[in-house]
């Protein structure tokens, strides 16, 4: 019975000819290697993981104790400078790193798990669900980013780097949900969330399975947008004198510096150029990775 | 046809299935009744916009707000789907009614391979254990006529042609043996050979799965290569009901002839196709008495005023128009 209905192309050699079966993980790989932005930006990126994952390895010097005299300029010996207690500049850099990374990383993966639970039930269910969440939503927006730190730190009466990050994503989950909302409600009219309903899925089922893999490329870029956003965020609000001094992220070296600035450059220079370089990776990454997941750009 | 000694599967009674707009109520499915018997192909025709999808889409209660279904009954097995719950409701979406769709290309999820979604399908429905269910999916695959299946499920939809991904929409949907299959427009978005190619396909499977099936159409070339049975609707409302050659030979209602006279034959030389006159009515306002009677040669004057009801001319062929009644 199969035969008849069978095209004859494929009837002529019975088995079909087929191209290779690249994983969805390579193809991405390989669109991405296309722009030269993108691979610096990816390139930033790793450097940057690195540099934070090993800064205990690879570090020339301990961050915390002198390891020269005051306010030496860039030598070899140290190769961005001492800070006014002697400390290796680098070696503060690379500790920072490992610090601003975390804070980038653990801000966004809060903020996912906030806006995209909200945005998914706002978008899917529509309705007095979606008026309520969204207004909440709005109403979080316009809630002051430093006046929440403030009061969050009276509030738990300790300045933690942790804390910084809750806030950070507690007030920045709107913007996601939004984001999340506005492709639940456009997919959840598409024929294979119908056709998904018809086979005797459950509401939950069709989010969380049929819809979510729909959106997955989204939320990768705009994860990898945001992580530069916090980092840059918490060193704004230590740079402010907020933050925690304890934890010494690029931003407490920022802070730190701006009193030696006239005195010292260097002290203030290379966390600001680490930030900036980090921040555009990030970027720039990000930007070629809405490109290279995009199934409609061809390679 | 023999079709009145057999049991009805399904039983629509009265169904009425409203849309709530902010212009007005859409009375989309206006008491329709019709019935399906065992292993029986309806097929159920009328123009686009005349509430033939939403009666399908009643059955298994997918309607979705604004609609909502008012009233009336869906009897299958002889239980009434109207009073089941949601959790019951999902047992019999998929296990004992499936469905398939008008475009085959986008019913299918774009990020999932074609077997996992044909697995989920089983999965949700049967008592597998894992490695059988993969056999399953080649099983069913090689079913439909998916040429080396145990290769081709591993393809994402968008490897797949537009008549390859309706062979694996309807492996889908048969894979938990239904009873009932509705099709909606199964062909409409597919060229002349693969549509040949799947109502092929649909026929063979209906002797082999010993399903009922509910074929939705505006395409009388199409309905009439599968069906026994056919119900023609206009404007939310069943006009005629007959079975194939009754439909063709003796068709009563003045709007089952123009449909009709309006499909290309081969054997009849014209010198031009007829075209019914008029618009499908709003179905916000509809036409007062006979909802057809604007666009209807025969319209008499009691036609605007009395709505004519279905009656049962001769044993099997119902039609309500005021000419038989």
């Amino acid at each position: 019975m199969n035969s008849r209905l069978r095209t004859n192309s494929e009837k002529k050699n019975g088995k079909v000819h087929r191209p290779s079966r690249a994983t969805r993980l390579f193809v991405v790989w390989r669109k991405l290697r296309k722009s030269k932005l993108a691979i610096a930006g990816f390139g930033i990126v790793l450097f940057m993981s690195l540099v934070a994952l090993l800064s205990p390895v690879i570090a020339p010097y301990s961050p915390d104790l002198p390891s020269g005299s005051s306010r030496m300029p860039p030598s070899m010996e140290h190769i961005f400078g001492t800070d006014n207690l002697g400390r290796d500049m680098l070696a503060l850099v690379m500790y920072g790193a490992r610090i601003s990374v975390y804070v980038g990383i653990a801000a966004v993966l809060i903020e996912i798990v906030i806006g995209l639970s909200i945005g998914m039930i706002a978008g899917y269910f529509g309705g007095i669900i979606d008026e309520v969440l969204m207004r909440v939503a709005d109403v979080v927006f316009t809630l002051p980013m430093i006046m929440m730190v403030l009061v969050a730190i009276s509030m738990f009466e300790v300045r933690s780097i942790n804390i910084i990050i809750l806030v950070m994503a507690v007030l920045e989950w709107p913007f996601m949900a939004r984001v999340v909302r506005s492709e639940y409600l456009s997919l959840r009219e598409a024929t294979y969330v119908e056709a998904a309903r018809s086979m005797g899925a459950s509401n939950w089922r069709i989010i969380v399975r049929h819809i979510l893999p729909n959106i997955l490329s989204v939320m990768i870029v705009l994860a990898t947008m945001d992580i530069p956003w916090f980092i840059t965020l918490e060193a704004t609000i230590t740079f402010l004198g907020f933050g925690d001094p304890m934890s010494s992220s690029w931003g407490v070296l920022l802070e730190r510096g701006v009193s030696l600035m006239s005195t010292a450059w260097w002290v203030i220079t290379f966390p600001g150029l680490a930030l900036l370089i980090t921040s555009l990776g990030f970027n720039l990454l990000g930007d070629g990775l809405r490109d290279a997941l995009d199934v409609k750009v061809r390679e | 046809m023999g079709s009145t000694t057999k049991d009805a599967v399904l039983k629509i009674d009265d169904l009425r299935t409203y849309f709530f707009l902010a212009e007005g109520v859409v009375k989309a499915v206006d008491r329709v009744s019709l019935k399906i018997n065992e292993q029986e192909a309806l097929g159920l025709v009328g123009e686009s916009g005349c509430g033939k999808s939403t009666v399908a889409h009643s059955i298994l209660r997918l309607i979705r707000e604004p609609g909502r279904i008012v009233g009336g009954k869906i009897l299958f097995e002889g239980e009434d789907l109207l009073r089941k719950s949601e959790a019951e409701m999902r047992k019999i979406r998929g296990g004992k009614i499936a469905m398939v769709f008008q475009n085959p290309t986008s019913s299918l999820n774009p990020v999932f391979r074609i077997g996992s979604q044909i697995a989920e399908a089983i999965k949700l429905h049967q008592n597998v254990q894992k490695h059988e269910v993969k056999k399953k999916v080649v099983e069913i695959l090689d079913k439909v006529g998916i040429p080396s299946p145990s290769e081709r499920m591993k393809d994402y939809p968008h490897e797949f042609s537009g008549g390859m991904c309706q062979r694996a929409m309807i492996a889908m949907s048969l894979s938990c043996n239904p009873k009932l299959l509705i099709a909606d427009e199964p062909t409409t978005n597919l060229d002349v050979t693969i549509q040949a190619q799947i109502l092929d396909l649909m026929r063979i499977l209906r002797k082999n799965f010993n399903a009922s099936i509910l074929l939705i159409g505006h395409d009388f070339g199409v309905i009439s290569e599968i069906c026994d049975r056919i119900v023609v609707m206009y404007s939310g409302k069943v006009v005629e009901s007959a079975d194939l050659g009754t439909i063709f030979k003796d068709a009563k209602h003045p709007y089952t002839k123009a449909l009709l006279e309006s499909i290309p034959r081969l054997n009849i030389e014209t010198e031009r196709l007829r075209v019914i006159p008029g618009d499908v009515p709003e179905l916000i306002k509809p036409p007062s008495g006979c909802r057809f009677h604007p666009r209807c040669e025969q319209a008499m004057e009691a036609c605007s005023k009395k709505e004519p009801a279905l009656i049962e001319i001769e044993q099997g062929h119902e039609v309500a128009c005021l000419l038989y009644g």
